[in-house]
């Protein structure tokens, strides 16, 4: 247990920071052909129209240029922990600007990007990059991460075991049944049969009161995160919401330590930075 | 070492709180704080039992030009390319992401209606309620940007109608286990406005 919360998680921090990089950019890219009808208050009722954020509203291609020009110095690891800052700033302003549609994954990350303004992610796929960071707040930020990562799992069980909808197994149908095109899916067989349909329910409240002490204990680690990231792949197939699944996902990484990473990775490919 | 501790005491004190508020059930408490630290993750995932479409009929001079259900006009955008997904996704929410909470209110005020001898009062919470407010707005926004994509259509008055249609269960057809299903399949909004 002591040595979960005690092991060194230096390795994974660099990737996070590229991956999160490339999702947040291709999403903000995918957002350009949205701008005229966006950012028009005729078109957008719930566009801000004053303080601050009315402010920021009325010039959206400086806005999107400019966090795009951002999330590559971040991606390439310029300007370290300043830049990190500024993603975390330019994510909070596109929250405020799209509230109607934001996704769970949105504000995860918030927090999350919080956290990683104080983790080291420089000592590869770096400009400049650091020597293996060893600092003790970089540690605190990293667990601060699992910690949040671990508090979604514990709330989501907690909350639907409470819930009626997920006490009598009906839950898994509601929420597939929510997407349009859901009587055409592959899924649609499986779900309206009632044992597949409410053991799925059962088993996702099962996955999500797990999650926690079966990441911690060793053994269980990694079929774990492989059952919950199959779970998330299923997700990303029905519902489409490829950015909060991804999102998702990509915490996963820092569960495990860099002794798991070392032992994931077949010797012969580890590069330069899992050597050290 | 004595800022060490320090930082480790700092660290266990914020994740005390954190974690002490996120299982809290105190609405009011979570709401002055989210902005803060993360609290209030409750993916409930159903968080409806019921669909809706929404159907556009454009008039020009009297004379009707067009009948559009809004699900089929999304269907199309995101079957455009992925590229487009997002834009698409944005729409979707945009204009029709918050009918649930028209409905809602719907089913409230028949509620109290039915059960509590409350006059059904949902016509005034549309014009009253700033939440519906901007739903309502949003429902009339998107025939206007449906005539920009669409400049050969001429209109100068849209008339809307909102659908609802409960979820039936297929394991379990006479599920009626909440209001909505009392309330059934039916148009439970109309709007009529000039351009």
């Amino acid at each position: 247990m002591l040595e979960f919360w005690k092991a060194e998680r230096t390795l994974y921090a660099p990737f996070f920071r590229v991956a999160i990089g490339l999702i947040l950019l291709f999403d903000l890219v995918s957002t350009f052909p949205a701008i005229e009808f966006l950012f028009d208050s005729e078109l957008n009722s719930f566009l801000p129209l004053k303080g601050k954020m009315g402010f920021v509203a009325q010039y959206p291609y400086l806005l999107l240029s400019a966090y795009a020009v951002v999330l590559i110095l971040f991606i390439g690891g310029i300007g370290k922990h300043f830049t990190t800052f500024l993603v975390f700033i330019f994510h909070l302003i596109l929250v405020q600007l799209s509230l109607p549609f934001i996704t769970w994954g949105d504000k995860i990350l918030k927090f999350t990007l919080l956290y990683f303004i104080f983790v080291n992610s420089f000592h590869y796929w770096s400009w400049k990059p650091n020597k293996i960071p060893k600092g003790f707040i970089s540690k605190l930020a990293v667990l601060s991460i699992i910690l949040h990562l671990f508090m979604i799992y514990l709330n989501n069980a907690f909350y639907k075991t409470m819930d009626l909808d997920w006490q009598k197994g009906y839950a898994v149908f509601y929420s597939f049944a929510q997407y349009s095109n859901f009587k055409n899916s592959v899924f649609y067989p499986l779900i309206s049969q009632e044992f597949f349909s409410k053991g799925l329910s059962y088993f996702t409240i099962l996955l999500q009161i797990s999650f926690v002490p079966l990441a911690i204990w060793k053994r269980t680690r990694y079929y774990i995160l492989f059952l919950s990231a199959l779970v998330h792949i299923v997700m990303i197939v029905q519902f489409g919401l490829w950015k909060f699944e991804l999102i998702v996902l990509l915490h996963y990484g820092f569960v495990l330590t860099d002794r798991d990473w070392k032992q994931i990775l077949p010797e012969r490919y580890h590069p330069k930075f899992l050597k050290t | 070492m004595k800022s060490k501790k320090l930082w480790i005491s700092l660290f266990l004190l914020y994740w005390f709180i954190v974690y002490g508020l996120s299982f809290l059930n105190n609405e009011y408490l979570n709401s002055q704080v989210v902005e803060l630290i993360p609290t209030r993750y409750r993916m409930f995932a159903p968080v409806t039992k019921t669909n809706f479409d929404v159907e556009y009929v454009f008039y020009h001079k009297g004379n009707e030009q067009k009948k559009m259900m809004f699900s089929e006009y999304i269907r199309e955008e995101y079957d455009k390319s992925i590229l487009l997904n997002k834009t698409s996704f944005i729409k979707d929410k945009l204009y029709q992401g918050n009918i649930k909470v028209l409905d809602f209110n719907f089913q409230e005020a028949l509620y109290n209606e039915k059960y509590q001898n409350i006059p059904n009062d949902f016509e005034q919470r549309v014009q009253e309620n700033p939440l519906l407010i901007y739903t309502l707005r949003s429902l009339t926004n998107f025939p206007k940007l449906y005539l920009k994509e669409n400049p050969n259509l001429k209109s100068d008055s849209i008339k809307l109608s909102v659908y609802r249609a409960p979820m039936v269960i297929p394991f379990d057809t006479n599920y009626d286990d909440d209001y909505t299903y009392k309330i059934g399949a039916k148009y439970f909004f109309t709007y009529h406005f000039k351009l």
